[in-house]
């Protein structure tokens, strides 16, 4: 008795429910402020009565669905709602890779084994990448919650951009800006065994037929991966994006690629683009002639060409000495090219800053002796401007630079480069401590201490500011 | 008697036979001869004593347990070990007579003051004879006679070998000589003349005269000498005497002579005047003039005053010597190491060396020591890898694994400016305070009165001890009174009046500092001759207390430095901060910079003060983004002070040619195109840009020049320069350009770095011949053809370098060493020096063994001693009481025994 009324109460409840839904329903179609109740009937979804949430989950897909070409298809016309839009973006993101988790669920119970709902990811990748200015938010969400999370999820966005930098050869700026972001946000790599494949935003059948679906696949990973970023690298990308990506690609990306050598042709453009993307270039460039075989001709004229002027006041001068230590460790370099590279740095030595120096005196004195074959100096034929290191005579020239910058203002310095009055005895110098100073480094270094003792005073007290003579008062009128 | 043992095979009995009578036990010798009993050995005493020890080593030798024999294991041929075997009680036995005769004496003589030692021969030798001592004894004396007598052995006296038969005195005979008077005076009577024949025939040029055909006897000889020494002795005695005559006859006429010398001048001598009158008044005076004598103070001895000569030669070893120790000081060693700086006034190095300018009242004199200075050990101290700041490094590792983060990389080229800067809240935080000062001190200009006379000034103020106290005591003065109150405040508070006076004086030299930045922000300026009056103030007063005002120097580098960070990430970061900011470069700073070189010893290899300075400014120039014309103002005027502190040491400063070589480019390169820049030095496409501002593109007629207001100018809001100010930086750099190529001239590399300026001047002067008047095209040319004809110079006089030679280093081997016969006591330490050092360790702690084993042993033996001494006391105290408690008793039994008696006759009376 009681079964049977429980029972009909239940149908009974049901029924008001599945009314509730439905004008829930209409509330939310018909005015956007009503959003509240896309909760309401999430609950019932997730209810446990069978027929009310399943009236709910319809509910909801249409809901979505219409909020999909209503709601976020509108926004990426007018941005200019972005408070009100950013916290829409991620609900509506949200709640749609739940949906697809059901509807992944849902079509793996129909078809009797795995089926990931690509085209609803397709389509919400499609709608956030395409949009002019997606909020930060919602590309962490995206990013943070889902791709970087969920394996399924990244495989099939690695794969969705690929086709989607593909489809839009005219490049849209928007897209390739947008892909970068979310691109260069992923934290987690693509794994080389496929036992690591683990997290599922939709849950595969069983554990041992993973590896024959693809998303449970390393080398399906791989691929997806590799296919992604250089389908981004064939780009036309902006100064930014490009020493970006330079800068992740020795660690972050060729390590994980399928095949690293369709980088090449990537990495030789962005060499012989010339400045800091050059100098950039050159720590993916090295992972490929080392590891991968990468035969690049006439490389260490390009990396003399790379010692220039600027070299010493980049950025990234620490990056490209260390590498050029690594270049040119080789003893089976010829003279000549060692001899080229010690002027060149020498000469720009003589121009350079005090942090740069200290970096020039160092792998000067490593080079001398590591090839002592260069240690046969002459007078001074040495062509600055010569490019190519075999004509530009400095095996015959001497390093007077060196001797100039033993009388640097700087007195540690001078005291560096004294060490070339000496025998070469003491060990080579380690690179690492000369790369990080700079002028406040010295200058704190210097007055960091009260001295011990006070300033020596001069030795005739000044009678007025300027000294007759002086550098100033000649050209100066007061 | 160990080795007798071991290798006979006779029998115990017939061994110890055998030992006895070798130790003289048994036998003949073995009881007490007459002799011995002469020399008072009694058999109970000594004799006694030394048997028992004979006997006991005798015994201990025979006993086969104390012989300690050493196997050796391997048998060479030849060689003789001395530890084969080992008699442990004879050892024993001779450390123990070794203690006896060292500590056991010590221990004798411990509470003894002084003691006689008899040396004579054999005395404490018990073993010896008396035959033979007395045979010792009389041969010694013989030695000591004939040793002594062949000292005066001349040839002809030596009757009686040995003995002494007379006393002689340079070998002749006391009793030959009747008086003394012919005897050579011996160096400390007199000068000793001999004359010249005599020199020349007998002392040591004689022997080659043909002399008579007699040879003079060495007695002869002496004589001769003699005699004629002693006539010359007389012939001086003669004229000393004459001497003292005439000494005592002029004493005796010389009342007459002083009556005469006073008699001109009887005003001054009262009591020479007093001579004249009465017999009493004269004797009143005179006691009141030897009164007033008394009481007088008496003329001390003045230093001589130094000719001119001698001051201007010392003034110049003094300068000399400053110079000295400024060049010690340029090449990084210590001033004071030099070995000839014993200079008696060593204080007063540095100013106090001044050249002889005229004393002033105010002079600081020499009562205060200028401070030593030398501060190259700090050089020396600063570590490169110290001031590593860890923001820069982290900076740099983060590029790798940078997560989209740093995107700030996108238009600027050149880095550092990113991780240079440092908080601007000090910044911010000093800013109010130089605005309220500089509002103060306009008031100083706009206020002051300028009808208001030097007479009008009080003549003392009360020290300032901040810079307000100081605008209290100055605000209402004119510019030149301000001058004439520094002075009178440096003369009433002289260093010399009280040791208090230091710190007012160095309060006032900091404010003076501060009051020279006011002056110098002043709009319309101040005129120079204020500045250079206050200039100089501060040069005299910095020796006050050099560590307080160096101090404030220092921090205010540092306060520079700041302001220069922040203005290059300003410059760094937008292009219109000019529009608010005001300039970064204040001319207040560079007036002080410029102060500061001359200040400090700026040649100095490192100053605590200019070093720093030096650092800022170069960053200055390197880093900061150009663009107006107080930038440019600023930046030419550092290239200026820079100059000026490498005047003399000629240091390598890249960063002034550079932003010259820049800033000369910039007047006619093309900013959009970097080809067209010539030159090694760098350029960031936002330099070149900002750069632009100075292309001149226009015609100009005129040549402005640079002034000091160009450092505080905005120059109207257009901001934008015009083509003679152009022409007048252009003309600057120019200057300033000939005046590094004489710095730079002796440096190495100056065909390096001058090279590039022929180009560059090629494309100024090309570039501005129509545009610029020929004021320019002239100084243009100048500078060339100097340039030119420097550098051909350079080339014909320089020398390639040569390597310095070395021996090459071997290849380090990595095989390892075996050795063929290892021994596990064999050192096969390839290194010699730690083989040596642990040889000595070994040896020290052997020896180390050794000296704590005697002490114990010594120890042992003193407590047997005393244990020894303290039975022989208690003996004795025994035997003593014993005897006196005999005594006592003995008394006693008498006393009973008499009083029994007197008892008994008591009751026999009764």
């Amino acid at each position: 008795m009681s079964l049977k009324r429980k029972r009909s109460e239940s149908k009974k409840e049901d029924k008001e429910l599945i009314e509730q839904v439905r004008k829930w329903e209409a509330n939310v179609l018909g005015k956007q402020q009503n959003l509240n109740d896309v909760l309401e009937i999430l609950k019932v979804a997730k209810g446990a009565s069978v027929e009310a949430s399943f009236v709910a989950i319809n509910a909801l897909g249409r809901i979505f669905s219409g909020l999909l070409s209503k709601g976020l298809m509108n926004r990426t016309k007018d941005s200019k709602k972005l408070a009100d839009d950013a916290a829409m973006q991620v609900m509506a993101v949200k709640i749609l890779m739940q949906l697809m988790q059901h509807e992944g669920a849902n079509l793996g119970r129909l078809a009797g084994g795995y089926d990931f709902p690509n085209e609803m990811l397709q389509a919400v990748l499609q709608t956030v990448l395409a949009s002019e200015s997606p909020s930060d938010h919602l590309v962490r969400t995206l990013v943070d919650a889902y791709i970087d999370s969920y394996d399924d999820v990244r495989l099939y966005f690695y794969r969705g951009v690929a086709r989607m930098l593909a489809e839009e050869v005219a490049g849209d700026d928007a897209v390739v800006r947008n892909v970068f972001a979310v691109m260069t946000a992923i934290r987690s790599v693509p794994h080389k065994d496929s036992s690591e494949y683990g997290s599922f935003w939709v849950d595969p059948p069983a554990e041992a037929d993973r590896q024959q679906l693809a998303v449970g696949n390393a080398q399906q990973h791989q691929k997806a991966f590799t296919e992604a970023w250089l389908g981004l690298m064939r780009q036309r990308l902006d100064v930014g994006m490009y020493k970006q990506i330079l800068l992740r690609l020795h660690k972050r990306i060729i390590p994980y690629m399928a095949e690293p050598r369709r980088l090449m042709d990537f990495l030789t453009s962005a060499y012989d683009a010339g400045g800091p993307v050059s100098l950039l270039a050159l720590n993916g460039l090295y992972t490929l002639i080392g590891e991968h075989n990468l035969n690049y001709p006439l490389f260490y004229e390009k990396l003399y060409a790379l010692v220039d002027r600027s070299l010493f006041h980049v950025r990234y001068r620490a990056r490209f000495f260390r590498l050029l230590e690594v270049f040119l460790g080789s003893s089976h370099l010829p003279a000549y090219l060692i001899a080229a590279f010690i002027k060149r740095i020498t000469r720009l030595a003589l121009s350079a800053p005090p942090s740069g120096v200290v970096v020039a005196i160092p792998v000067v004195y490593n080079l001398l002796k590591a090839h002592p074959a260069r240690q046969q100096w002459q007078d001074d034929p040495y062509d600055a401007l010569e490019r190519d290191p075999a004509k530009c005579n400095a095996l015959q020239s001497s390093l007077w630079e060196m001797a100039t910058l033993q009388t640097h203002y700087y007195p540690n310095i001078a005291t560096l480069a004294r060490i070339f009055n000496e025998p070469f005895h003491k060990p080579t110098f380690l690179l690492e401590d000369f790369l990080d100073h700079t002028y406040s480094t010295f200058f704190e270094s210097d007055t960091a201490r009260t001295p011990k003792k006070a300033p020596a005073l001069a030795v005739q007290p000044p009678t007025a500011l300027f000294r007759a003579g002086d550098a100033v008062t000649e050209f100066m009128s007061f | 008697m160990g080795k007798s043992n071991g290798s006979s095979k006779q029998s115990a009995l017939k061994r110890l036979r055998s030992s006895l009578s070798a130790a003289g036990l048994t036998g003949p010798k073995a009881h007490v001869t007459k002799k011995d009993k002469k020399r008072g050995v009694t058999k109970a005493s000594g004799r006694n004593e030394d048997r028992k020890q004979k006997l006991k080593a005798i015994q201990s030798a025979m006993n086969p347990f104390e012989l300690q024999v050493n196997r050796k294991k391997l048998s060479v041929l030849g060689l003789k070990r001395k530890d084969e075997q080992v008699n442990v009680a004879v050892a024993r036995q001779k450390a123990m007579e070794k203690r006896k005769a060292t500590i056991g004496s010590e221990r004798k003589n411990r509470n003894k003051a002084g003691a006689f030692i008899d040396r004579r021969i054999g005395e404490n030798d018990a073993k010896m004879d008396p035959e033979e001592k007395m045979l010792q004894r009389f041969t010694l004396e013989r030695q000591k006679r004939s040793r002594n007598s062949s000292m005066f052995n001349l040839e002809d006296d030596d009757d009686v070998e040995g003995a002494i038969t007379s006393l002689t005195h340079f070998g002749q005979s006391l009793d030959d000589m009747d008086t003394f008077d012919d005897m050579v005076g011996s160096d400390d009577e007199g000068t000793g003349a001999i004359d010249r024949d005599t020199v020349a025939g007998d002392h040591f040029g004689g022997f080659e005269q043909e002399g008579p055909a007699r040879k003079k006897t060495k007695a002869e000889v002496m004589q001769e000498v003699i005699a004629k020494s002693k006539q010359f002795k007389h012939e001086r005695q003669l004229a000393k005497e004459q001497d003292d005559e005439v000494r005592q006859e002029l004493d005796d006429d010389f009342a007459a002579v002083r009556a005469l010398l006073f008699d001109g001048d009887d005003d001054s001598k009262p009591m020479m005047k007093a001579a004249d009158g009465e017999d009493n008044d004269m004797d009143q005076s005179y006691d009141a003039a030897v009164r007033e004598l008394i009481f007088e103070q008496r003329a001390r001895p003045q230093d001589r005053l130094k000719t001119e000569d001698e001051l201007i030669r010392e003034e110049k070893e003094k300068l000399e010597r400053a110079e000295r120790h400024r060049q010690r000081r340029m090449d990084g060693l210590p001033s004071d190491s030099e070995p000839e700086s014993d200079d008696e006034d060593g204080l007063k190095k540095g100013y106090a060396a001044q050249s002889n300018r005229a004393p002033e009242a105010d002079d600081l004199g020499d009562d205060f020591a200028v401070a030593d200075s030398d501060d190259e050990g700090n050089a020396a101290d600063i570590q490169l890898g110290a001031g590593l700041g860890a923001e820069e490094s982290e900076d740099e590792d983060d590029e790798d694994r940078s997560d989209g983060s740093d995107e700030d990389s996108d238009s600027e080229d050149n880095d550092d400016e990113g991780s240079d800067l440092g908080d601007s809240d000090s910044e911010t935080e000093s800013e109010p305070k130089k605005v309220k000062k500089v509002t103060k001190a306009l008031k100083v200009s706009a206020d002051s009165k300028p009808s208001s006379s030097d007479d009008a000034l009080p003549f003392t103020f009360t020290a300032p001890a901040d810079y307000d106290q100081w605008l209290e005591i100055v605000g209402d003065y004119t510019l030149e009174q301000q001058l004439v109150v520094i002075k009178r405040l440096r003369t009433l508070y002289h260093i010399r009046l009280s040791p208090q006076n230091k710190e007012k004086l160095s309060n006032l030299c900091i404010i003076l500092l501060e009051h020279l930045a006011v002056l110098t922000e002043q709009d319309p300026p101040v005129p120079m001759v204020i500045i250079d009056e206050i200039s100089k103030h501060i040069g005299e007063l910095i020796s006050i207390d050099v560590d307080r005002i160096g101090e404030h120097c220092r921090q205010t580098v540092i306060e520079i430095h700041m302001r220069i960070l922040a203005a290059i990430k300003g410059s760094a970061g937008t292009a219109e901060k000019h529009v608010t900011a005001p300039a970064v470069m204040r001319p207040s700073d560079v007036a002080l910079m410029r102060l500061f070189v001359s200040l400090f010893s700026s040649s100095d290899r490192y100053n605590s003060v200019v070093t720093p300075m030096l650092m800022a400014m170069c960053q200055f120039l390197s880093q900061y983004t150009f663009t107006e014309v107080n930038d440019f103002a600023a930046g030419l005027v550092l290239v200026g002070i820079i100059h000026e502190t490498q005047r003399l040491s000629r240091r390598f400063v890249p960063e002034t040619l550079s932003f010259l070589f820049a800033t000369l480019s910039a007047t006619v390169c093309d900013p959009a195109n970097s080809k067209d820049w010539n030159g090694q030095f760098p350029l960031s496409k936002r330099q070149r840009e900002a750069y632009g501002a100075l292309c001149i593109s226009d015609k100009s007629s005129t040549v402005a020049p640079v002034t000091w207001a160009w450092l505080s100018a905005t120059f109207g809001d257009e901001g934008e320069i015009t083509t003679a100010q152009k022409l007048g930086v252009l003309r600057s750099c120019l200057l300033l350009a000939r005046k590094y190529i004489d710095v730079y001239f002796s440096t190495p590399a100056f065909i390096e770095l001058f090279t590039p300026l022929q180009a560059i001047l090629g494309q100024v002067s090309e570039r501005t011949a129509d545009k610029a008047p020929k004021e320019i095209g002239d100084l243009v040319n100048e500078v060339r053809s100097y340039l030119d004809e420097q550098l051909e110079q350079s080339h014909a006089s320089r020398a390639p370098l040569k390597m310095q030679y070395h021996k090459p280093l071997a290849i380090q081997s990595i095989t390892p060493k075996f050795e063929s016969n290892y021994s596990i006591d064999a050192h096969y330490d390839p290194n010699h020096d730690r083989n040596e050092i642990l040889k000595l360790r070994r040896q020290v702690n052997k020896e180390k063994r050794g000296a704590v084993r005697e002490l114990r042993r010594d120890a042992q033996f003193i407590q047997a001693e005393r244990l020894k001494e303290m039975r022989e006391k208690d003996k004795t105290y025994d035997a003593k009481m014993k005897k006196a408690w005999g005594v006592l008793e003995n008394d006693q039994s008498e006393m009973k025994k008499l009083d029994k008696l007197r008892i008994k006759e008591q009751k026999g009376k009764i």
